[in-house]
């Protein structure tokens, strides 16, 4: 069975109907005239002081957490530069893409939508099978085609409701 | 497709640039270029390119003669001017200058570690984005990697493309609502290249497909 210290199983996973949101952090993630999204968006990554810690997970956002896009909007500092020094402090978004949990689920077999331990209100992790043992971790092998399918299909899955700083109100 | 014997000049302009006016400014351009290199064409269709440098306007200018040179820039001739004037090699232009923009990106591109594009993975986009028609380019786009690879994605009517650069080898895949073709492994070479183009055509944008 995979388990990972990261998921909060008490609840059971997240329920098919809820609406996420996908934060996007750069203006390389989303193309305004094509109207795409870099599948990178979804893709787990190094991170750390020494870029070696292995992404479990990536990060989303319940939308049902905020009454509506104003709302939404006015909890983000929207912006094109992202991640200050001190995460959570000054992070600055270029935009977001939302859609429904069981759209990505419908994706592919191996992704998995938890609710977290950590930040348990706002967000939860989408979560990639490896195996019946495990979870990926850390950069997704590209040069599969399944994974790099998969990755396309989350991105396109957000392409046509991406809102940027542009946009915003 | 109609088709014509046809004669082709190609000279910079290099001072071309956006003007609201695109069609009356490359009507002006083109006669004086005609009057410039005196040709004249008994029948036929001449051809002229136009190329400019940065910010890019490109056009191909089809005239149409008999007993004189005559420019017919517009949508009731017998070939599609007034758009694909307009954007003819323009979205080849696109990526190419889009190349340019994540030759120069540094580690940490995201806000998180990610690696910029490797050299590797920038001249084997380049080499795609030269040899796939300029139709074919009017549905992509490129993003970076976190990896320091790339990716060439497409919407297009028909279907998505996708095609991941390590910098070594491609992957890619496309597919449209009944068929999928993937390729790992591969090296980008032309002959390569020309069977990813002749694939797109086939799956993507062939309205039988």
């Amino acid at each position: 069975m995979r388990t990972h210290k990261e998921i909060d199983t008490s609840t059971g996973c997240v329920d098919g109907t809820v609406s996420l949101i996908r934060l996007l952090c750069t203006p390389l993630y989303y193309n305004e005239m094509t109207r795409q999204v870099n599948p990178d968006a979804f893709d787990l990554r190094l991170t750390g002081k020494n870029h070696d810690q292995k992404e479990t997970f990536v990060s989303l956002i319940r939308r049902d957490k905020f009454d509506d896009d104003e709302s939404f909007l006015s909890a983000l500092e929207v912006g094109y530069v992202i991640w200050d020094k001190k995460p959570w402090e000054t992070n600055r978004y270029y935009g977001y893409g939302t859609f429904v949990c069981q759209e990505a689920l419908a994706v592919n077999d191996m992704i998995e939508i938890w609710p977290l331990l950590q930040s348990k209100e706002y967000h939860v992790g989408m979560f990639y099978a490896k195996s019946d043992d495990e979870y990926y971790s850390g950069p997704l092998p590209k040069d599969n085609p399944d994974i790099l399918e998969m990755l396309s299909d989350l991105a396109d899955l957000i392409s046509d409701t991406v809102v940027t700083t542009s946009e915003k109100k | 497709m109609m088709t014509f014997d046809c004669i082709e000049i190609t000279e910079e302009l290099p001072d071309l640039k956006p003007v609201d006016d695109l069609m009356g400014e490359i009507k002006r351009m083109v006669s004086e270029l005609l009057l410039r290199v005196q040709h004249t064409v008994a029948g036929g269709m001449l051809t002229v390119l136009l190329m400019g440098t940065m910010p890019m306007v490109s056009a191909n200018a089809y005239l149409f003669t008999e007993n004189k040179p005559e420019i017919i820039i517009d949508n009731s001739g017998v070939v599609p001017v007034a758009h694909d004037v307009a954007t003819f090699y323009f979205h080849h232009e696109r990526l190419t200058a889009d190349i340019e923009r994540l030759s120069v990106l540094k580690d940490g591109w995201d806000g998180n570690g990610a690696k910029a594009p490797s050299k590797e993975a920038l001249k084997q986009m380049s080499s795609i984005v030269d040899m796939l028609d300029e139709q074919v380019l009017s549905f992509c786009a490129i993003f970076p990697e976190n990896e320091s690879g790339l990716y060439l994605q497409g919407r297009f009517p028909n279907g998505r493309l996708s095609v991941y650069l390590d910098g070594n080898l491609m992957t890619y895949l496309l597919k449209n609502k009944g068929n999928r073709i993937s390729k790992s492994a591969v090296v980008v070479q032309p002959a390569a290249i020309k069977d990813l183009q002749i694939n797109i055509v086939s799956l993507l944008l062939d309205e039988n497909a």
